[in-house]
């Protein structure tokens, strides 16, 4: 167990310098810190934040923004599952702004977070992005670690995403609860399932959202669907493991690339370790 | 009875589900509830409608007309605006979002045949509600009450006609969740900070969208 809390945060800003991506302005404090970018031939900038400690408890805070700008593709993603342990009390905080200029393309793409009993979580998204912005975006959360005996007996959650284009809220989504609350077991909650996920896209439109429906039925995600908010593309699934859901938006995310961030599918390496 | 300052047959014309604003062709994903046997009598149905008003309308609808019709009494109408876009943002799917400027046109339509005074904006249902609840002088309390009851009365004629269950079975329902709403506007006046979710509704909603026969527009 560590004695004391971490804070740390990440500032990022991307552009493109006429040839490809670069990394413009990056600074940072505490245990936070972006990998040597990889530029494989999709012409995106892929980046790894990695974040040393390996996990949460009470107390840490992370703050990370990211600012593409100027034409730049930029996808960004993690080595590894984000874990958050058990705390006495305090919350463990983590912000994200994700801020998306005119022609730019951001594709956010975390590994998964792992919630484990006694964490007590407050995660707040914000996209800011304009109409002529391109962006993919998911977030995945497993409840406890059923595999190793921990059902998440205890601990909270309070978990924040908000989506404004041109400054005006176009989605805003808020999930808050506690361990033994009937939204964990209920059909009209995440009905006993222990891991639960979205996945933004835009620009989209009815055509991008019937294609999405066709992989889904294709594939036989029947815990997954799809919907057109605004402009929006959110599919969003309730699944008994992360795993499941992580591969199934991985295959969506390949087939949906071309349509909505204008690069052709290439998978980090780092997600199939 | 007429309390002191406002006329309460106007609250009752407002929740009543005789209102021409076409609520009953609204279902919020009960019906792609009962057609995948999420919900398949009166216990489950029950379930599904307290869990509906105590992750969404308490914490998104209720705290949301709280805030509009504050607004609206201080004439501030870039704040009803703002609330409206709010309100907007918190639909999770097109059929909700639908749903809620749909029943707001009607509503608003009405509302100039009945003379009340209406932002010159298109706004969604839940905004246009709070706006006539001010203007009639009907207390906030009552406003949140009555809209949270009709919404409940709704949902259980929804449940009535899809399971189906009986007409006396659905009013057992509608006395049940009733025992809830005391509670639901208590926390609603409370709500520093708007927003909730009902997970497995808002996947039903998505289902509903590409259901194969349906009776419900959501």
């Amino acid at each position: 167990m560590k004695s004391r809390a971490w804070r740390a945060n990440l500032d990022l800003r991307f552009r493109y310098d006429g040839v490809r991506t670069i990394i413009d302005r990056r600074k940072h404090f505490g245990p936070l810190r972006i990998q040597k970018p990889f530029y494989p031939p999709d012409g995106a900038c892929h980046a790894y934040i990695l974040h040393p400690p390996g996990g949460l408890a009470g107390g840490d805070e992370l703050e990370i923004s990211v600012e593409v700008e100027n034409q730049a593709s930029v996808l960004i993603t993690t080595p590894a599952s984000s874990k958050f342990y058990r705390s006495k009390g305090p919350l463990t905080r983590v912000s994200n702004k994700l801020f998306v200029g005119d022609d730019c393309s951001l594709e956010w793409l975390p590994q998964d977070t792992v919630l484990f009993g006694g964490s007590h979580l407050a995660q707040s998204t914000v996209i800011n992005a304009t109409p002529q912005s391109r962006f993919l975006v998911w977030e995945i959360s497993s409840i406890g670690r059923p595999a190793s005996g921990d059902n998440y007996e205890s601990g909270d959650l309070d978990q924040f995403f908000q989506i404004y284009i041109d400054g005006k809220p176009r989605l805003i989504e808020r999930q808050r609860w506690s361990a033994g609350d009937s939204i964990l077991s209920s059909a009209w909650g995440l009905n006993g399932k222990t891991a639960f996920g979205s996945l933004y896209g835009f620009p989209a439109n009815v055509e991008v959202l019937r294609y999405s429906r066709e992989i889904l039925n294709k594939d036989g995600f029947t815990q997954i669907a799809a919907t057109l908010i605004d402009g929006i593309l959110v599919i969003r699934g309730i699944t008994m493991d992360a795993v499941e859901l992580k591969n199934a938006f991985i295959s969506i995310w390949c087939q949906l690339r071309r349509l909505i961030a204008q690069l052709h599918p290439s998978p980090p390496r780092i997600w199939a370790t | 009875m007429v309390t002191k300052g406002f006329n309460q047959v106007h609250l009752w014309q407002l929740i009543s589900s005789a209102l021409p604003v076409g609520t009953f062709h609204y279902s919020q994903g009960l019906e792609q509830a009962v057609s995948c046997g999420w919900v398949m009598n009166d216990d489950t149905a029950l379930d599904w409608i307290k869990g509906a008003l105590e992750s969404s309308i308490s914490k998104v609808d209720l705290p949301l007309i709280a805030r509009i019709y504050e607004a609206w009494k201080d004439h501030d109408i870039e704040m009803v605006e703002y609330w409206d876009r709010i309100s907007r943002a918190c639909r999770e799917t097109s059929e909700l979002r639908e749903e809620d400027a749909q029943m707001g046109q009607a509503l608003s339509r009405l509302a100039v045949d009945l003379d009340e005074q209406l932002p010159k904006k298109e706004l969604g249902f839940t905004t246009v509600f709070a706006v006539i609840s001010a203007n009639n002088e009907i207390p906030l309390n009552e406003a949140l009450l009555g809209y949270s009851w009709s919404w409940c009365e709704n949902q259980v004629l929804s449940a009535v006609k899809l399971i189906p269950l009986g007409h006396r079975a659905g009013q057992k329902i509608l006395r049940k969740v009733s025992e809830e709403l005391s509670g639901s506007v208590s926390d609603a006046l409370r709500c520093e900070e708007i927003g909730g979710t009902a997970p497995g509704i808002v996947l039903a909603s998505a289902r509903h969208e590409t259901q194969y026969t349906r009776l419900f527009r959501s």
